[in-house]
């Protein structure tokens, strides 16, 4: 299955080099090449963000959190990876950090088992299929939910996902193994109708 | 639906799920750049873009530093001694009616301060981070543990973030120093968040790269023989 973005959802924008260089102007201080560091990758940034949080203050919050943190942080990269995987790793990090401040969302940190009360949340959604599957995507365990909506909604490739989320190739495989099956399990009820 | 049938129209209707708006870039940028440069925005726009420029309420992560109280009393303290310094000189006459960048000129290549930086408080100032960075473990956990050193580096990250502001620090050599003292002294406040050995050790490597200790002990030195000169 081919993805609309797909063509314009590559991690890596351009030449190493050249990406190089910019992050040596931005640790110079060249404001100019703050500015293009931030358009190169804010767009993708912001979908994701918006993506895993669902509402747009919040998504604003979390992309300027990252951004300022990648900007603060830069001298650390070292240019082992493309720096559009770093602004990813580094925009997880800032939204696992914001949703474990938010104590609304302190079940879907458990890492390791679904929500029997998100389970019901399911089942007492809108019946419209997408709904269920909507409400059913929110109630994914975290881990699986990123990994779902960076693969399946937003394009990325698996090794992308991996270096993003600092896991093995097959681990990002296996999580989205997982969270379709988890999604399949709570879409059941759906799917029967 | 089964199987492949399912993931397909899984990925299909799962596109739907937070589908984002189009991002408020200026406004983003705006918020950042207050928060990390310390500045107004100045808008801009890439080339290839119409300029939509919507400036819209900011919310600051953290209070910016120029609102700190202590701050605003320091910054006042080290402008005063600064003033008094230069009507009070002998030699005021001379001093106030020429122009800053003269003075940078005269002192060019060497780490010797500036009229503000060229103070007991800068001195002070230069002294405590001499400590600070002096302190630093090698080990992270102790590094991030440490309250103390680390309130202590976020103090000294707001003064040198405003000697950095101060438009008397003209000095290449010395905006130089103090760059690389912001670079450091933020990257041991941000241990207190995660710091790791591999952190610890970066910023020993920087400092070490960039000499920042001897830069800074050669600024002191420079400095004390300045203000003995000065005495009558």
């Amino acid at each position: 299955m081919t993805h609309p973005e797909s063509t314009v959802l590559i991690l890596d924008p351009g030449p190493r080099h050249a990406e190089k260089a910019l992050v040596a102007r931005v640790l110079e201080g060249d404001r100019i090449a703050s500015r293009e560091l931030y358009d190169a990758h804010v767009h993708r940034v912001f979908r994701l963000a918006f993506r895993l949080c669902g509402d747009e203050e919040h998504a604003r919050e979390l992309v300027q959190e990252s951004f300022i943190r990648v900007f603060s942080q830069l001298s650390r990269f070292r240019g082992d990876a493309a720096l559009s995987t770093w602004v990813h790793r580094v925009t997880l990090s800032v939204v696992a950090n914001a949703r474990r401040r938010d104590k609304r969302h302190d079940r879907e940190i458990d890492f390791d088992s679904t929500d029997p009360i998100a389970d019901e949340a399911v089942r007492d959604a809108d019946p419209d299929l997408k709904e269920g599957l909507h409400a059913a995507i929110s109630a994914l365990p975290e881990i699986y939910r990123i990994t779902f909506v960076m693969h399946d909604i937003e394009g990325y490739t698996h090794p992308e996902i991996a270096a993003a989320t600092g896991v093995a190739v097959g681990t990002s495989k296996g999580r989205l193994f997982i969270a379709r099956g988890q999604l399949r399990k709570m879409l059941e009820p759906f799917r029967k109708e | 639906m089964h199987g492949e049938e399912f993931d397909n129209w899984l990925r299909n209707s799962a596109r739907g799920y937070n589908e984002p708006p189009a991002p408020d870039i200026e406004g983003m940028w705006a918020a950042i750049e207050q928060e990390h440069f310390h500045k107004s925005p100045p808008v801009i726009a890439p080339a290839d873009k119409p300029v939509a420029v919507r400036i819209s309420p900011i919310t600051p992560l953290r209070a910016p530093w120029y609102n700190s109280g202590w701050l605003r009393v320091a910054a006042a303290l080290v402008f005063g001694v600064a003033l008094g310094r230069v009507s009070l000189s002998p030699t005021a006459p001379n001093t106030a009616s020429q122009p800053t960048a003269v003075a940078a000129e005269a002192i060019a290549g060497s780490t010797v301060l500036q009229p503000v930086m060229n103070s007991p408080e800068a001195n002070k100032y230069m002294g405590e981070t001499i400590a600070l960075l002096a302190s630093l473990q090698s080990d992270s956990r102790t590094v991030s543990r440490d309250k103390q050193l680390v309130s202590g580096a976020a103090d000294l990250l707001n003064t040198t973030r405003f000697l950095l502001d101060s438009p008397n620090t003209n000095n290449p050599n010395v905006r130089g120093l103090l760059e690389d003292l912001e670079l450091v002294l933020a990257q041991i406040v941000q241990l207190s968040n995660k710091g790791t050995a591999g952190d610890v050790e970066m910023i020993h490597q920087a400092m070490e790269q960039r000499d920042v200790m001897p830069r800074l002990r050669t600024a002191v030195a420079n400095n004390y023989s300045e203000q003995s000169g000065d005495m009558p």
